[in-house]
């Protein structure tokens, strides 16, 4: 994969004259992850080219979801989910890597513009109440999402070669919601943002996985039936090969 | 080695999942229940979205349940007159215990009433069970054994209907299975599981049935209701996940297997000392988590 990615790098480097105009180029290792039966995460590698030496910040962000979210509270001594919360248009995974902390390289103000990291995510819930409780909401989802790994705070650094080549590892969980990712790449000169690219990332099942995932919710009936059938297949066989010895 | 589970969407470790079974396994052969109540959560806690362990739990015990009951079958343990009223009630009882779930869904308020309802029900069946079985352990013990009658006569026995069930030995009216069986199937359709460990304490103490026969019969019965059940979830919800439940049944298969074994080695008193042990344990469990405060008290809820 380096050998790949290093004639990739040269490929970029030689269409210069074209690149000439662009303060950006990237690109990511993959533009598909295949969740089959043995997956066990997924590593992405983004990497680019800049016509200038400037700050990193690269946004992998999974498509929107509805989250609803529970505040607990007591009852007579017991937790119980006292309110709901939706959130319409969550999104599913979000991580970002940087070359520098977010603060040192970004305006405060741009920073909330294009949305960047966790404190600033744009997370619109569907109910009312005072603003600071929705942000008491707001912040219990990103903590909520952080516990299971599908928010990452600076998930990894972005490593520029000579001011002019950058790439960054970043990891996806093995949990990680299916459907098109994008990732965003955005530079930075005196903490402002001079250009951006995105890229899409395809998530999906692929084989039997996907097979089995489509039965499952497309014919559900037939899915219970075959279930059922395996299931007492797999006991008469047991008791068969147990009775033998 | 990790396995990705297509419906729950999730990879986990293929050993512990087999583990998990094996271990399940093992209680249902020794105990003839089917170990829901103790798979359901063990799963949840490895990471399976809670509709995906219910869902696939169910599935998993028919074929625990099957490979059980034609174990205790040669053996003349199986009352199948007893299991066909149990189960007649059992369908009516989780046929009204789906429609409830549906009402205290749009309530809001489902997570907190399940946790409830094992909690009482663990709770109860266990210290009752613990208390019965460890008097008579404690009895066979310091005399020597006395001449016991095969079941006390109380009101019960005055209802009318009356059926012989020749395996069971008993002579009792049908109402009364038929409401045991009605009981715990709306019991078992709010809590997502066989009802094993319901429908066995009952089959002893309430139809006064003898404890060799009470395993099969639960088991024989057992198998009828996770049909029904993993039925109804792949259908409604598509929260039956096969490879899991694969893996799963692997490894309580050949659990059942050993647990068979292990139970038909151990007095019947002792037996029941155990399995109520068990039962009072995971009840205590889901108290402490109850009344214990929560890591942050914001949670993501399920939105399948």
């Amino acid at each position: 994969m380096i050998r790949a990615l290093a004639i990739a790098l040269l490929a970029l480097l030689a269409s210069a004259p074209l690149a000439r105009a662009d303060r950006l180029l990237a690109d990511v290792s993959e533009h598909l992850v295949a969740i089959t039966t043995g997956f066990d995460g997924a590593r992405i590698l983004v990497f680019g080219a800049l016509r200038e030496p400037a700050d990193l910040v690269v946004v992998v962000r999974g498509p929107a979801r509805k989250a609803v979210m529970h505040r607990k509270g007591t009852v007579a001594g017991v937790w119980v989910n006292t309110a709901t919360m939706t959130f319409p248009q969550a999104p599913s995974y979000y991580a970002y890597a940087s070359s520098a902390p977010l603060d040192e390289i970004v305006d405060p103000a741009e920073q909330r513009r294009l949305r960047l990291g966790l404190e600033d995510l744009d997370l619109e819930p569907s109910g009312r109440a005072s603003p600071n409780l929705l942000a008491e909401w707001r912040d219990g989802l990103v903590r909520a999402k952080e516990r299971i790994g599908l928010y990452v705070e600076r998930a990894a650094p972005v490593i520029i070669l000579g001011g002019r080549l950058f790439r960054s590892n970043l990891e996806l969980p093995t949990n990680v919601p299916t459907g098109t990712f994008l990732i965003d790449v955005y530079i930075f000169q005196d903490g402002l943002n001079v250009a951006a690219q995105t890229i899409p990332l395809a998530v999906s099942k692929v084989g039997l996985e996907a097979f089995l995932y489509n039965v499952a919710h497309q014919h559900s009936a037939l899915y219970g039936l075959g279930a059922i059938l395996i299931a007492l297949l797999v006991g008469w066989i047991a008791h068969l090969l147990f009775r033998r010895r | 080695m990790q396995i990705y589970l297509p419906v729950a969407e999730i990879s986990l470790n293929v050993y512990l999942l087999l583990g998990i079974g094996g271990l399940i396994g093992v209680l249902s052969g020794m105990f003839g229940v089917g170990g829901g109540f103790l798979m359901t959560p063990l799963l949840m806690f490895i990471g399976v979205p809670a509709p995906v362990a219910v869902g696939t739990q169910a599935n998993s015990v028919i074929a625990t349940s099957v490979s059980g009951v034609m174990a205790h079958w040669p053996r003349g343990n199986v009352d199948v007159k007893m299991g066909m009223v149990l189960l007649a009630g059992g369908l009516i009882g989780s046929s009204i215990g789906i429609v409830i779930f549906s009402w205290l869904q749009t309530l809001g308020q489902i997570d907190f009433v399940i946790q409830l309802i094992y909690v009482t029900t663990l709770g109860s069946v266990g210290s009752l069970m613990l208390l019965e079985s460890g008097r008579a352990v404690f009895r066979r013990k310091r005399k020597a054994p006395t001449r016991r009658k095969l079941h006390q006569h109380h009101w019960i026995h005055g209802l009318p209907l009356k059926m012989r069930f020749r395996k069971s030995r008993l002579y009792i009216s049908a109402i009364v299975p038929l409401l045991v069986g009605f009981v715990v199937g709306i019991l078992s359709a709010l809590m997502g599981i066989g009802g094993g460990f319901l429908i066995v304490p009952a089959m002893i103490y309430i139809l006064g049935m003898p404890t060799t026969v009470v395993i099969g019969t639960s088991l024989f019965q057992i198998i009828f209701t996770s049909i029904n059940v993993t039925f109804l979830q792949a259908w409604e919800n598509q929260t039956v996940d096969v490879v899991l439940a694969l893996l799963l049944l692997f490894g309580s298969v050949i659990g059942a297997q050993i647990g068979t074994r292990l139970g038909a080695k151990l007095q019947g008193d002792a037996l029941r000392l155990m399995l109520a042990l068990l039962v009072v344990g995971v009840g205590l469990k889901l108290t402490l988590d109850l009344f214990s405060a929560p890591v942050d008290i914001y949670v993501l809820g399920v939105s399948y």
